[in-house]
């Protein structure tokens, strides 16, 4: 009895340790890749460029000294018309008269782009009881300044310039064509 | 008295422990000590540029890349670890090593300018239009912080090094589009796209050049 014990205590210590030893390295994570290449009609007309500094700090009534940390970014924005959007049955074209109405779908934001290398660390401050910010933490921070950004568009006025902006490109390119009386709607 | 004593001791050990367990990132008694994150203070959004384009996106390509990069433990260097590893004709980095994996899923988006359309560009006589369009291009890369998970954290990684990681998935993710063919992507899918708007402004013949 004493015996079978020792073999089963044995046993589970050997699987133990090849169980240990059965670790996926990083290099193997890193080859997988998933991807999809994918047709959009995207019709971009105002480009805004908006700077932000993000302040953040970690204290709580229990935690003994706070964390600051402070970063400046950049982000670049799109706003324009999705051409999958627009129906052209709605498009009316009158030959004799030369003039065209044409519905176009709302201005949208197309493209957010808050480039790596355009995030500056500017400051951090670590109190000697806490840890450093890690990367996690970093990047936690930085998604909080991007959700604030993306939260403001309706209020930096992008959409509003790129109804104005596709109301001209579209009648210069009417005119253009030839026609002389240029109705654009928005829906 | 050595009862007490020893309580106390107990006690201190206790608090301590769930102390640094939260301060470590283990969130015991949530309610009483809530482990939370930095917090972001509320601060101006401020636009610097505003700019009047005429980009028409085609094609875009997505990917998911796992980047991942490692070091020698900044800890270990010097230690008797190290010393030992060296003894025996190994670096320190084969013994110990901090590393850092990432998951970025980025976006590449590809297609033609169309402020480089001139009236040259535009041709038309009756019903029939001859368009001659410009070169479809590669606009950006798009990796923002949102895209970015932080898989495997070990050790120290400065903002320095996190940010030539995730820099270095836009040119991955620009290579790896450009394998797929997001080039001929988006110059049929645009073709396609520029036929169909022509041809409902009353235009029967389109003819792209």
């Amino acid at each position: 009895m004493l015996n079978s014990l020792k073999h089963i205590a044995l046993a589970c210590c050997f699987a133990l340790l090849v169980a240990g030893c059965d670790q996926v390295s990083l290099a193997d994570t890193t080859r997988e890749k998933i991807s999809s290449l994918c047709s959009v009609g995207q019709l971009s007309t105002a480009e805004y460029t908006v700077e932000k500094v993000i302040k953040a700090s970690d204290c709580a009534w229990w935690k003994v000294g706070d964390r600051k940390i402070l970063f400046s970014c950049r982000a670049y924005l799109e706003g324009g018309i999705d051409l999958a959007k627009y129906d052209p049955a709605k498009t009316v074209v009158d030959e004799g008269n030369k003039a065209i109405t044409i519905v176009l779908p709302k201005p949208e934001l197309l493209s957010f782009n808050m480039p790596a290398d355009e995030i500056q660390l500017k400051y951090t401050k670590v109190n000697g009881f806490r840890m450093n910010f890690s990367a996690t933490e970093r990047t936690d921070v930085l998604r909080q300044g991007e959700a604030d950004i993306r939260a403001d568009i309706p209020n930096i006025g992008i959409l509003d310039d790129a109804e104005t902006n596709a109301t001209t490109y579209f009648t210069a390119l009417f005119k253009q064509l030839g026609f002389k009386e240029i109705n654009i709607k928005y829906e | 008295m050595k009862k007490i004593l020893y309580l106390i001791i107990v006690i201190l050990v206790l608090v301590l422990g769930i102390y640094v367990a939260n301060i470590c990132g283990f969130s015991l008694f949530g309610t009483l000590f809530p482990n939370e994150g930095p917090k972001i203070e509320k601060t101006a959004n401020v636009v610097t540029e505003v700019k009047a384009i005429s980009k028409f996106t085609t094609a875009c390509f997505y990917e998911e890349l796992p980047l991942s990069t490692s070091k020698t433990s900044t800890a270990v260097d010097n230690s008797v670890v190290g010393t030992v590893a060296g003894w025996f004709g190994k670096r320190p980095k084969d013994v110990m090593s901090d590393n850092l994996c990432v998951i970025v899923s980025g976006k590449v988006r590809a297609g033609y300018d169309l402020s480089q359309l001139t009236e040259d560009h535009l041709r038309q006589s009756n019903d029939t239009i001859w368009v001659t369009l410009p070169p479809v291009e590669i606009f950006d890369a798009v990796v923002n912080p949102s895209d970015v998970d932080v898989f495997v954290e070990d050790g120290t990684w400065s903002h320095q090094e996190m940010t030539q990681l995730t820099a270095s998935a836009t040119d991955q993710l620009i290579a790896d589009a450009t394998a797929a063919g997001i080039l001929d992507r988006a110059r049929t899918s645009g073709e396609d796209q520029l036929r169909a708007l022509f041809q409902s402004f009353g235009f029967t013949t389109v003819i792209l050049e």
